[in-house]
């Protein structure tokens, strides 16, 4: 008679596989939540050629914070991580602190717009400061304020940057696309969020320069990540997309689920 | 004769005790009569072959040293199997269409169950049963982790659940020391998980907020204590030392780096309260270990005993003390620990 611990063992492993591949075709029924073209700015494919031959093909999202509505570094702020749930918050008057852990992650729905109002104010911004720079006679172009995710660009900020723009982000992915009801320009996506202390900047006279603040951060999309299936897989890398130097152009859909889970096609 | 472990140790017993008989008998000469060596020496060869039979235990000391490097061997090819597993996973998988993949995943998990089923049923010291028990479950985990990457899942810690019933299945339908440890592990990772995600938090912080994972710990270490019936042999022990290491690992942490704390407490305040409680539960654990004989439980706490003390001299005294002199303090240190535990050894009736 077979080991009862081997029926358990086997039992966990269809309950598991089963689970999962109920769960995706779930996410997968129906009309999804969103349909977005994305291009290689958005999404980038990177492979060394040695392992092109084998290996699965993952597109790494990249996204941008969008600037606040007054031209802030970020719309991220004290309010809106009160708004979120956030107690006791360190004051922005609190010279006496450095930077320190505030509570940790927590896990929200992001919304990401695609080369929308938020990408072009982004560019008016940075098209503004480098031609003060011009005007000043600096040499070095000013960098954009807002911060990239995922692996170093193959271009500089701006040209070829990622137009996806992290607009929002809430407890309820429901609520948050009735917000924003473009569902071929806003994902919805699940991603983890924390507050961040920022220690006041002084100067070599020990003035402040720059106040202490408490501002939130997307710290990651959930997963953030995107498994390229056959045959898509080999058209992009026979198109040599996943080369560390690649300047080929390609677009596909980003689909989103009931689930908020996203696949390629 | 309880399992394997007891009439292993019942052999080595037989075995010393020969050896102790030579011994006594070259300085002292007979010690016993014929008649009565005749018929320890029958019951003992019967007893051997009897253990031999049903347990398949090793009777001489070449029998020991082949055992011990089986067991090594196994690991070590368990280790190597679960390896290439996923390199092959990682190195094969991209050429695949999705449902060959999905398909080669719970395939390969259901034949390495198999494998540990047919290797069980011929060898009953568990050496290949126990590397393909391994197998199936790195391959088990593989199959999920993988199935999560295919289809852009968000990473869950409920993967840890599945992972921790899995192996414990194997572990107790076996007797599977180290399946039994992969299966506390994944369920402390789920708890802690479980917890952090409880208190509002993404799951993946339990790696910061390692007090999560004490309650498992402290549960381990209970169940490793308290005598049951139809524990299986040996385990006992994993429950006890994957607790107490777990448990003194975190508040070592804690004790040195209080940041990331759950207490609503300043980081140093944090540390000190930490420090406390290493002490005191480093000093309990040596005590209990000492009074339950338990050999491995009380070097546990002595080694949580002597890093933290070390800490603590870190603290005191590393900034301003010559860093000669502070090497020498920690010595005088052990020195002492020595001194304190040879005390004790003395007091239980160990040696002088």
């Amino acid at each position: 008679m077979i080991n009862r611990s081997v029926l358990v063992a086997g039992a966990v492993l269809v309950l598991a596989n089963g689970a999962i591949l109920v769960n995706v075709v779930r996410n997968r029924a129906g009309n999804p939540d969103a349909v977005v073209r994305l291009s290689e700015r958005e999404a980038r494919a990177f492979m060394p050629p040695e392992d092109q031959m084998e290996l699965m093909l993952i597109l790494r999202l990249e996204w941008q914070m969008a600037l606040g509505p007054n031209g802030e570094d970020t719309w991220f702020d004290r309010a809106r991580l009160e708004a979120l749930g956030f107690k006791d918050l360190p004051a922005d008057s609190d010279t006496a602190s450095g930077p320190r852990w505030l509570g940790g992650e927590r896990v929200g729905y992001a919304v990401l717009e695609l080369a929308g109002p938020a990408w072009e104010r982004m560019q008016a911004v940075r098209q503004a400061r480098l031609d003060s720079a011009k005007a000043r006679g600096d040499s070095a172009a000013p960098e954009a304020p807002a911060h990239r995710r995922g692996p170093p660009p193959r271009a500089p900020s701006g040209i070829g940057a990622s137009r996806l723009m992290a607009v929002d982000l809430g407890p309820d992915p429901a609520a948050l696309r009735a917000q924003y009801p473009d569902r071929s320009r806003y994902l919805i996506l699940p991603a983890s969020y924390r507050a961040d202390f920022t220690a006041p900047v002084r100067d070599s006279s020990g003035t402040i320069t720059a106040p202490a603040r408490v501002t939130g951060r997307i710290s990651q999309l959930l997963p953030g990540t995107l498994a390229v299936p056959q045959p898509l897989r080999d058209s992009l890398l026979s198109l040599g997309a996943a080369a560390p130097d690649s300047t080929t152009h390609y677009e596909f859909s980003l689909k989103v689920g009931k689930r908020w889970e996203g696949w390629v096609e | 004769m309880s399992g394997r472990l007891s009439a292993q140790a019942r052999a080595d017993r037989i075995d010393a005790f020969r050896e102790e008989l030579a011994q006594l008998e070259g300085e002292l000469g007979g010690v016993l009569d014929g008649a009565q060596r005749q018929r320890i020496t029958t019951h003992h060869d019967a007893l051997l072959a009897e253990l031999a039979r049903q347990y398949d235990v090793a009777t001489t000391t070449s029998g020991r040293q082949l055992a011990l490097g089986l067991r090594v061997a196994s690991f070590l090819g368990a280790l190597a199997l679960c390896i290439a597993v996923v390199l092959f996973v990682n190195r094969f998988w991209g050429a695949l269409g999705t449902s060959t993949q999905v398909g080669l995943l719970a395939v390969g998990t259901v034949l390495a169950l198999g494998l540990t089923e047919f290797a069980a049923r011929r060898e009953k010291t568990l050496y290949f049963a126990g590397l393909a028990a391994l197998v199936a479950f790195a391959m088990f985990a593989t199959d999920v982790v993988m199935l999560g990457s295919i289809y852009n899942l968000v990473p869950s810690h409920q993967a840890f659940l599945l992972f921790a019933v899995f192996a414990g299945a194997l572990a107790y339908g076996y007797g599977l020391r180290l399946l039994l440890l992969a299966g506390l592990l994944s369920g402390a990772l789920w708890v802690a998980g479980t917890l952090v995600t409880l208190g509002g938090h993404y799951w993946g912080d339990l790696f910061i907020q390692r007090e999560a994972l004490l309650p498992v710990a402290v549960a381990a270490v209970a169940l490793g204590l308290v005598p049951r019936t139809g524990l299986r042999e040996g385990f006992g022990a994993v429950y006890r030392m994957f607790g107490l290491i777990l448990f003194f690992w975190v508040v070592l942490l804690l004790a040195g780096f209080g940041e990331g704390s759950v207490l609503p407490l300043a980081s140093g305040t944090v540390e000190a309260v930490y420090q406390v409680l290493g002490f005191a539960t480093a000093a309990l654990v040596i005590w209990v270990g000492i009074r339950g004989q338990w050999n491995h439980v009380t070097y546990t706490g002595v080694t949580a005993f002597v890093i933290l003390l070390f800490i603590k001299a870190m603290d005191w005294w590393w900034e301003w003390m010559p860093h000669w002199l502070f090497f020498l303090v920690l010595g005088g240190m052990a020195v002492v620990v020595m001194v304190l535990l040879k005390r004790v050894q003395a007091r239980v009736g160990g040696a002088r």
